[in-house]
């Protein structure tokens, strides 16, 4: 091998380092330890002892991780389509319009904020007493610890919070969409609504994938809003698998056991994600 | 030089900042040769009285430097187990659950470094409190003392109630209680503090009841006629309404003592750690009264908090006479100066009650509640979880959403099983 041929091919290594490194710590490395957890019991402070399949016997038998389960999906459920039609909504009022980029700062500045600040905040807004939306109503409504309203509490915050930076998404797609298409459907007669029926919806269908695919998988790692709001209660009603994941490692000193209900999340979050990708492959591809 | 490399040595230079930056504030030992001890707190307020005994330290062992560090009690617990883990603790932290890091090793054994005279100088209370199997494993610092009843003096008179009413009520068959509670909630939007609050509430009425937390070999215990009395009489005051709804105080845990200062609130039961707060704040008349009496008569808890050392410390020699100073009399007495709290060293709780005597508080009641039966303030290994765990399902009960039988039962199962 020549010389120089080895000199490329280092260089080559070397510049593929820093991203090497990157994977490896904060990739592969963490992977690997969590997969080591999964079969150790550990209380953090004591020996390390190999358990084998308990932790996963523990975990996959614990109704309350099942319960976290089903409760992200419905968070999951209630936060994404709404978030989604919002963004799109608000997407189509700004994108042709002037000034529109200061308002959709306007909007994304919610999304911008700390989590947690922003559960304080919202704890203020639907506190029973003295809080601001009960002020506004007239009447009292116990918005985070009435069973039927607390799931929803926290879907009305996560929405409020990403309907502006799902918009930005919209709007990049809508701005992509060459004006000379939505002026021949003017001219063949389509209407407001047509036009956005059998024209935009359907060209805004990889940004539609992207929004779906990744507002999914933010709906299932939702931790801080919940952590701050209600903790998962009332009575484990927005114990969202975060939450559990979180509560099992540090509450409960069980990193084992929190080790495997982060794979088996994680192998849910791939299962939907994988389905989601299948559902709009044929369906993404256009070209004009 | 090219944008790009200068990019790139920018960013390099920057990373290099960054870890120089990390490593002297984590640095051990200071520039002047002097050994740096690093000490651990949860609540603010406590800073000055503590960096004044530490200045009066530093000055006397001019060697070593002791900093401070605050980290909210929010997340303390959490917090502490992952440095004491990852070797990143501090040489010296605020305890109040430590049997999990005594079993593992994690703490110095505080009666063999102090030797037989520290330990006798502290209230014997607070050293039973921080001994496990026969060891000493934290310095008490201070002690909360008993529960009392802070009253708000004109809406006492509004109501017709004299405050010397007060200190013969009594729950339970025989309830005067009650009938002076619906006296004082004509008068306010609340008349007192019944929730979901372990140990102002819970376990004084539990106690009272002549029930206890925890038997005598850890295991939860609450779920008897006795805890059903107890709480049962609890959740009727939050469901008559003479208490704040559940979910004001679920979702926020100061609700009560803020309905207080704002004089909404007639009664409001809980320790000396409100104290100060409410002397400076309360803009109304106010005083201290005891505790209503239950079927078991008069029964309070105290708890103490103890500063413990970590076994791993890179400078165990600073350290133990870092503890050794703020456990003395000489050392601990700057927490009571400003009244904040009540010192562990028995000779130093004097100041206290002098302190608050010369404001004109009777702080009687916190303290004679204590000449009677105590109940236990709860621990163990695993304690945290389980109480959490208990803590959830009480919410529920207490918002009347689970009868008090059934959550007690619960409760207690979730809390073994939080521990396992």
């Amino acid at each position: 091998m020549s010389r120089r041929v080895v000199r490329r091919a280092l260089t080559g290594y070397a510049l593929l380092l820093p991203s090497l490194i990157g994977v490896g710590c904060f990739l592969l490395l963490p992977i690997a330890v969590v997969a080591w957890l999964s079969v150790h019991s550990w209380n953090l402070l004591g020996p390390v002892r190999f358990t084998g399949w308990d932790n996963w016997r523990a975990v996959l038998s614990d109704r309350q991780f099942g319960h976290a389960l089903v409760v992200t999906l419905a968070l999951t459920a209630l936060v994404v389509p709404i978030q989604t039609v919002l963004g799109f909504v608000v997407a189509a009022l700004l994108a042709r319009r002037r000034g529109g980029t200061a308002l959709q700062v306007l909007y994304a500045l919610p999304w911008m904020c700390a989590p947690v600040a922003v559960g304080v905040v919202w704890q203020w807004v639907f506190a029973p007493t003295g809080g601001a939306l009960n002020a506004v109503l007239g009447r009292r409504i116990e918005w985070l610890s009435e069973p039927a309203l607390a799931l929803p509490s926290v879907a009305a915050v996560s929405i409020w919070s990403n309907v502006g930076y799902v918009a930005l998404f919209f709007v990049a797609g809508i701005r992509a969409i060459p004006a000379d298409l939505l002026d021949a459907g003017a001219l063949d007669g389509a209407g407001g609504w047509q036009r956005i029926r059998f024209l935009v919806l359907p060209l805004l269908r990889p940004t539609m994938f992207f929004v779906l695919v990744t507002g999914v998988l933010a709906a299932f790692q939702t931790f801080d809003t919940v952590y701050a709001l209600t903790k998962g209660a009332p009575d484990h009603r927005t114990d969202v698998v975060a939450m559990r994941i979180f509560s099992e490692a540090f509450d409960a000193a069980r990193p084992g056991r929190a080790a495997v209900m982060a794979i088996v999340v994680c192998a849910v979050m791939m299962l939907i994600t994988v389905l989601q990708h299948r559902y709009f492959r044929d369906r993404t591809g256009y070209e004009y | 030089m090219k944008t790009s490399t200068r990019a790139v040595l920018g960013i390099a230079l920057a990373a290099v900042l960054l870890v120089a930056a990390a490593l002297w504030l984590g640095r051990t030992e200071s520039g002047d040769g002097t050994t740096v001890v690093r000490l651990r707190l949860w609540d603010e307020s406590f800073v000055p009285a503590y960096r004044s005994a530490l200045d009066a330290f530093e000055q006397a062992n001019p060697d070593v430097r002791v900093r401070i560090t605050v980290v909210p009690w929010a997340n303390y617990q959490q917090k502490l187990r992952l440095d004491v883990a990852g070797g990143t603790a501090d040489d010296l932290f605020w305890t109040n659950l430590y049997e999990d890091y005594a079993d593992a090793g994690r703490l110095v054994d505080v009666g063999r470094a102090l030797g037989p005279d520290a330990v006798a100088a502290w209230d014997p209370s607070a050293v039973a409190q921080y001994t496990r199997h026969g060891s000493l494993w934290a310095a008490p610092q201070f002690v909360d003392g008993g529960t009392a009843v802070y009253y708000n003096r004109d809406l006492l008179a509004a109501a017709g109630v004299s405050p010397a009413e007060l200190a013969d009520l009594h729950w339970g068959p025989v309830d005067t209680f009650r009938p002076v509670l619906r006296r004082l909630a004509a008068v306010a939007p609340w008349a007192y503090n019944a929730g979901n609050d372990f140990q102002s509430l819970e376990l004084p009425y539990l106690g009272s009841a002549g029930g206890r937390f925890q038997d005598g070999s850890g295991d939860f215990s609450f779920a008897d006629p006795a805890g059903v009395t107890a709480f049962g009489y609890l959740v009727g005051l939050v469901t008559d309404r003479l208490a704040p709804a559940a979910a004001d105080t679920a979702a926020n845990s100061d609700f009560a003592k803020n309905t207080f200062l704002q004089g909404k609130l007639a009664l409001f039961q809980s320790g000396t750690f409100d104290l100060a707060q409410i002397a400076k704040q309360a803009r109304f008349h106010w005083g201290v009264a005891t505790i209503p009496a239950g079927p078991a008569g008069r029964v309070s808890t105290n708890n103490a908090i103890g500063m413990a050392a970590n076994a791993a410390s890179p400078h165990p020699d600073a350290t133990r006479r870092v503890l050794a100073w703020l456990g003395s009399a000489a050392g601990n007495r700057y927490l009571a100066a400003d009244g904040a709290t009540i010192p562990a060293v028995v000779a130093d709780q004097l100041m206290y009650r002098d302190y608050w005597a010369r404001a004109g508080v009777d702080v009687a009641p916190f303290f004679d509640v204590l000449n009677g039966p105590r109940t236990g303030s709860g621990g163990g290994p695993g304690f945290p979880a389980a109480l959490q765990a208990i803590t959830a399902v009480f919410a529920e009960m207490f918002a009347g959403r689970i009868p008090v039988p059934e959550a007690l039962s619960r409760a207690q199962a979730a809390g073994s099983a939080a521990r396992s």
